[in-house]
């Protein structure tokens, strides 16, 4: 016979699996509307310790010219998932540009094409005040497949799990 | 055959008999105290960085160490794998337990029925010095913890980032312990006014890792009483606890005195499921929990989010916009105090009322509620925690080299770069960690409702606006480290 404790811990592992095959199947569903690439021209400031815009929303395919200021010290700007490494002095136009750990380039914008879906943060990677490690900004690369495959998985894991606990309860039935 | 320990879980490997040699080790007198004096040495040269060094915290030993490296091995591997194992070895009450005991390896003991003279004062068998009354009985609970925690947190950009407020706050907690230990007995700072202490002993219920009695049989019949009244071999247990009866993990801190004092060889380190332990023993502990989730989510989008002018507000000691940091100060305490417990008290109330269980009272609903809040506030720490580690964790490599930032290269790595090691993973990490915490969280509190309301279909209706409520806070955290 079935103890106790293996009956709870399948009906976890059942609940579980059908959460992470529900998050899956969302995660895979494509893009609701897509639209073709687009570029966008963006000014990104950096202060002490903020982004301006703090968050960028654009879609997959779509190409960034970023024209990054400096308004107090000399701030980075590092782009996680991308590989990006900027330094932004204040009253330079100038920028200094590493990819993927190669040699600096010297550009006056940086172009990037978001093929990368997902949100990745930008961070500050000049030592630049006290709250330096906590200075960051967002990109967010729509379709966002693990926003939406987390959001199904949690509905599922408390949908299933309270269903089959009712579906599985007698009425008045003790424990 | 053995009889089975309630509050234990049937399914756990007892280390100790597993691993002889480990065996052998913690019944060393100078375990755990070796590593407390290396830590000691450790937190003294930090501290002093702190106060010397460069106010850069991110160059700075004492931010880096403390505030990156033991943070996240802290909450993310002590804590879950080991439970109070930290508070063993932690440096800052090692100087009242010293001057408690004026020893360090060795046991004083004496037979009291021998009379009570002598040096000290007689508790047990144990002869301790200093004043040791005992701990105010109206104080005996974690609400001091929960204060001061909450007190700390308020400040806590100054605390992270500024090397100096550091060490004054690290430095202040050594001296309040060994102060407090000169005054109560044992380890009442740990128990009821260490900060730290207050969520170490809340999310040690979620550990793998538990001390208990192999057979409670054997402490019934035992004469010698060793584990609470000390003897020869060891100290009786500093956290105040009898260990035989050991239900919780709470108020144990791994000191292993219990396992080196008994005759019988019946204590022992027991490796369990994790989260197997679910009971808030009261609101204090409730509270916490309610604290500790609402302090995740304020560090997330204060810490881990894009808003600048949160950051502002929070840093008063660069600001110097008090108005701000009022706003900022009253808004946390808000949501600390009056918005998330009365969300959570509130689902529990109408579980209660949708279930319709008189006899069932707002206080054991709420505290079965609340029990979902152990694994979920644990791993959304652990979530929160993630980038630290991964973005600037490269940090502790150069600052190893440099502690006070005075431009030494001790180990020859003081020049390596900023480096964050898969930082693109932060959101799937995360999500995992929400998505792992909801439904341990969801377990822990449907198995303490059918607890609380003893049926099955009353239990869920019981339980079903906290589970609500719980997926909507796991959505919340979820749009913050993925949307």
């Amino acid at each position: 016979m079935e103890s106790k404790s293996q009956g709870r811990g399948g009906f976890v592992l059942g609940i579980a699996a059908l959460g992470a095959a529900v998050a899956l199947a969302a995660a895979a569903l494509p893009a609701f509307s897509v639209r073709p690439p687009v570029e966008h021209e963006l000014r990104v400031t950096a202060s002490r310790y903020r982004f301006d815009p703090p968050v960028i929303r654009v879609a997959r395919g779509d190409r960034l010219r970023l024209r990054l200021a400096a308004t107090d010290v000399v701030h980075g700007f590092y782009l996680e998932g991308y590989d990006l490494d900027v330094t932004v002095a204040p009253l330079s136009r100038e920028l200094e540009v590493r990819r993927g750990g190669g040699p600096p380039e010297r550009l006056e914008e940086v172009v990037l094409v978001a093929d990368r879906a997902g949100k990745f943060r930008y961070r500050c990677s000049k030592t630049c005040g006290v709250m330096h490690p906590f200075m960051v900004g967002e990109l967010v690369v729509a379709p966002n497949r693990l926003l939406r495959g987390a959001t199904a998985a949690v509905l599922v894991v408390l949908l299933g799990g309270l269903l089959t606990v009712w579906k599985t309860s007698p009425r008045g039935a003790v424990r | 055959m053995r009889s089975p320990v309630l509050g234990c879980s049937p399914q756990r490997l007892d280390v100790l008999a597993a691993l002889p040699p480990l065996d052998r080790l913690v019944r060393r007198r100078w375990l755990p105290l070796a590593p407390a004096v290396v830590l000691l040495a450790l937190l003294a040269l930090f501290v002093t960085a702190g106060v010397l060094g460069t106010p850069v915290g991110n160059r700075n030993g004492l931010v880096v160490f403390v505030w990156i490296l033991w943070w996240f091995l802290l909450i993310a591997v002590l804590l879950p794998f080991g439970a109070r194992a930290w508070c063993a070895a932690c440096p800052v009450p090692l100087l009242g337990d010293w001057l408690q005991r004026r020893s360090l390896l060795g046991v004083r003991s004496a037979d009291p029925r021998a009379g009570k003279d002598g040096p000290g004062r007689l508790i047990g068998r144990n002869r301790y010095f200093g004043l040791a009354r005992r701990w105010p009985r109206a104080l005996s609970n974690i609400w001091m913890q929960n204060l001061g925690f909450l007190l700390l947190a308020t400040f806590s950009v100054v605390l992270l980032t500024n090397p100096l407020a550091s060490a004054v706050a690290v430095g202040g907690m050594v001296i309040l312990a060994t102060a407090v230990a000169l005054v109560w007995r044992q380890r009442s700072f740990c128990r009821y006014l260490c900060p730290v202490g207050g969520f170490l002993g809340l999310y040690s219920l979620a550990s793998a890792l538990e001390v208990r009695a192999r057979d409670r049989s054997v402490c019934a019949t035992c004469r010698d009483k060793g584990c609470i009244a000390g003897n020869e071999r060891a100290w009786g247990c500093p956290w105040l606890e009898y260990p035989s009866r050991l239900e919780r993990n709470c108020a144990c801190g791994f000191c292993l005195e219990c396992v080196k004092a008994c005759p019988h060889r019946n204590m022992g380190v027991f490796l369990r499921p994790p989260f197997a332990e679910r009971r808030l023993a009261g609101w204090d502990e409730a509270w916490k929990a309610y604290l500790m989730l609402t302090l995740a989510l304020a560090y997330s989008v204060v810490y881990g989010g894009p808003w600048g002018g949160l950051k502002d507000a929070a840093n008063i000691a660069e600001s110097g916009d008090w108005a701000a940091f009022g706003a900022y100060a009253a808004g946390l305490w808000a949501l600390a105090l009056v918005v998330v417990p009365g969300l959570y008290l509130g689902a529990a109330w109408l579980g209660r009322r949708m279930a319709a269980a008189d006899e069932v009272s707002v206080r054991q609903a709420a505290l079965a509620g609340a029990a979902s809040l152990v694994p979920f506030g644990l791993l959304v720490w652990i979530a929160f925690s993630v980038p630290l580690v991964l973005a600037n964790g490269s940090y502790v490599l150069a600052v190893a080299s440099d502690p006070f930032g005075w431009g030494w290269d001790l180990f020859a790595t003081a020049s390596i770069p900023w480096t964050p090691v898969v930082p693109h993973w932060t959101p799937w990490l995360q999500a995992a960690l929400v998505g792992g915490g909801q439904a341990a969280g969801l377990r822990s509190g449907w198995l303490e409702s059918l607890d609380a309301f003893a049926q099955r279909r009353r239990a869920l209706a019981g339980f079903a606006p906290t589970a609500v409520l719980l997926t909507l806070t796991a959505l919340l955290f979820l749009r913050l480290y993925t949307g």
